[in-house]
């Protein structure tokens, strides 16, 4: 089976100001503004070669407003459209947005998320020249955090186990890990759609609710250093510096300024998973160990604090 | 201007000045409080308040109109704008860090 979706496209977080929250998502976490629109804006990394990745949306509560993948090519959207056809899936097809063209809307089962589907969208390239490019670029913030790309999201449901057979049966992800539960069957998981540990993950929780969005960082090192920045500017730290025992991946778990949780992830420090990969499997009451390998914590924080 | 911080059944007081929030009356007080993301937006630092308070920008989601009726507040981001009364929302005393 091959990969059709290439990756985590964008996500909509809702803000409760949004001057506030673009001083912290351009200033600390150190996104590019792309546009502002009325009461959204739009954003993206660096090295994001795409218009954007991230839209901040003001609203009366945080979380998070829908997300969306990419396919790999034009063809992969068909091939979805069709699959949820299949599946008997009610779906909204959108023409065209903000520089994205025609993009698959519906809502996730058990958890009523709302995701969409798109191939199609402005890609002006990442900060770099095409031609014999630096390794970064020269004008990044030096006391912002600069993360280099989306990376996953978490979203919580519930009922887990229908949201991630949903995911795995229609739009074909794939589990790099499963969280077990009381009888036997997963009530976490983490899914990929690409060579990586993980696209996105489902654990147990509210309707609708955000756990948290991953963005990529090169190494270790950028972990310490994102953790001197949100000390700098007070920004709350959830965990770390660290290190997950699943995806073996570095971390540092932040808020931004409204309770939406972040993490900046040294996904050069996780595994990557073969295509047919046999799914990790972290067995009943060790949850604590595969999020927080160096400090196994009680799970009611983690569980609990979400927007 | 500062306010007075009444903790029950605990019996303790402590005094803040006009910006702190209730979290850090938490702190004054040496008692405990759970917070979250202290950004108003995941609701677990919820205590019933009485007294005028500034409840701060919160998610409406984590403090519906019921809640604000009853008096219940984040700690978070809430600040005394007056001396007021802090209890839990199930009447326990407070726990000791």
């Amino acid at each position: 089976m091959p990969y059709r979706m290439s990756r985590l496209g964008f996500t909509e977080l809702n803000v409760l100001d949004l001057d506030d929250a673009l001083d912290f998502y351009v200033n600390c976490f150190g996104l590019k503004l792309v546009e502002r629109a009325g009461e959204q804006a739009y954003l993206r990394t660096w090295d994001e070669s795409l218009a954007y990745s991230l839209v901040l949306r003001k609203a009366d509560s945080a979380g998070m407003h829908r997300f969306a993948f990419r396919t790999v090519d034009a063809e992969d959207l068909d091939y979805f459209e069709h699959r949820l056809k299949q599946h008997e899936v009610k779906y909204d097809t959108i023409t065209s947005e903000f520089k994205r063209g025609k993009t698959l809307r519906f809502e996730v089962a058990g958890s009523g998320h709302t995701m969409e589907l798109f191939w199609e969208m402005e890609q002006p390239g990442n900060d770099l020249s095409i031609e014999n490019p630096d390794p970064w670029p020269r004008h990044l913030k030096y006391d912002a955090i600069n993360p280099t790309k989306i990376d996953h999201v978490v979203i919580t449901s519930p009922e887990s186990l229908k949201t991630i057979r949903f995911l795995e049966k229609v739009l074909e992800f794939r589990p790099s890990e499963y969280v077990m539960g009381d009888d036997d069957q997963p009530v976490g998981a983490f899914l990929r759609q690409r060579q990586a540990p993980h696209d996105m993950l489902v654990i147990p929780g509210r309707a609708r609710g955000l756990h948290h969005l991953g963005f990529t960082i090169p190494g270790p090192d950028e972990i310490f250093r994102a953790a001197d920045i949100l000390s700098m500017n007070k920004a709350k730290i959830d965990y770390g510096p660290g290190r997950h025992g699943a995806t073996r991946g570095t971390t540092i778990y932040f808020f931004d300024r409204f309770g939406n949780r972040l993490e900046t992830f040294g996904l050069s420090s996780a595994y990557q998973p073969e295509s047919d990969q046999r799914p990790i499997i972290w067995t009943k009451g060790n949850l604590g160990t595969a999020v927080f390998y160096y400090e196994p914590r009680p799970m009611e924080s983690f569980l609990g604090v979400y927007t | 201007m500062g306010a007075r911080v009444r903790f029950m059944p605990n019996d303790v007081e402590v005094e803040v000045d006009g910006a702190e929030t209730l979290e850090q009356a938490f702190a004054r007080a040496r008692l405990s409080v759970f917070i979250g993301c202290r950004g108003g937006g995941c609701g677990v630092c919820r205590v019933r308040v009485s007294g005028p308070v500034e409840l701060g920008k919160i998610s409406k989601n984590r403090l519906d109109d019921d809640d604000r009726r009853a008096g219940v507040v984040l700690a978070c981001k809430a600040v005394p704008l007056g001396d007021v009364t802090i209890t839990r929302e199930d009447g326990a005393p407070f726990a000791r860090p």
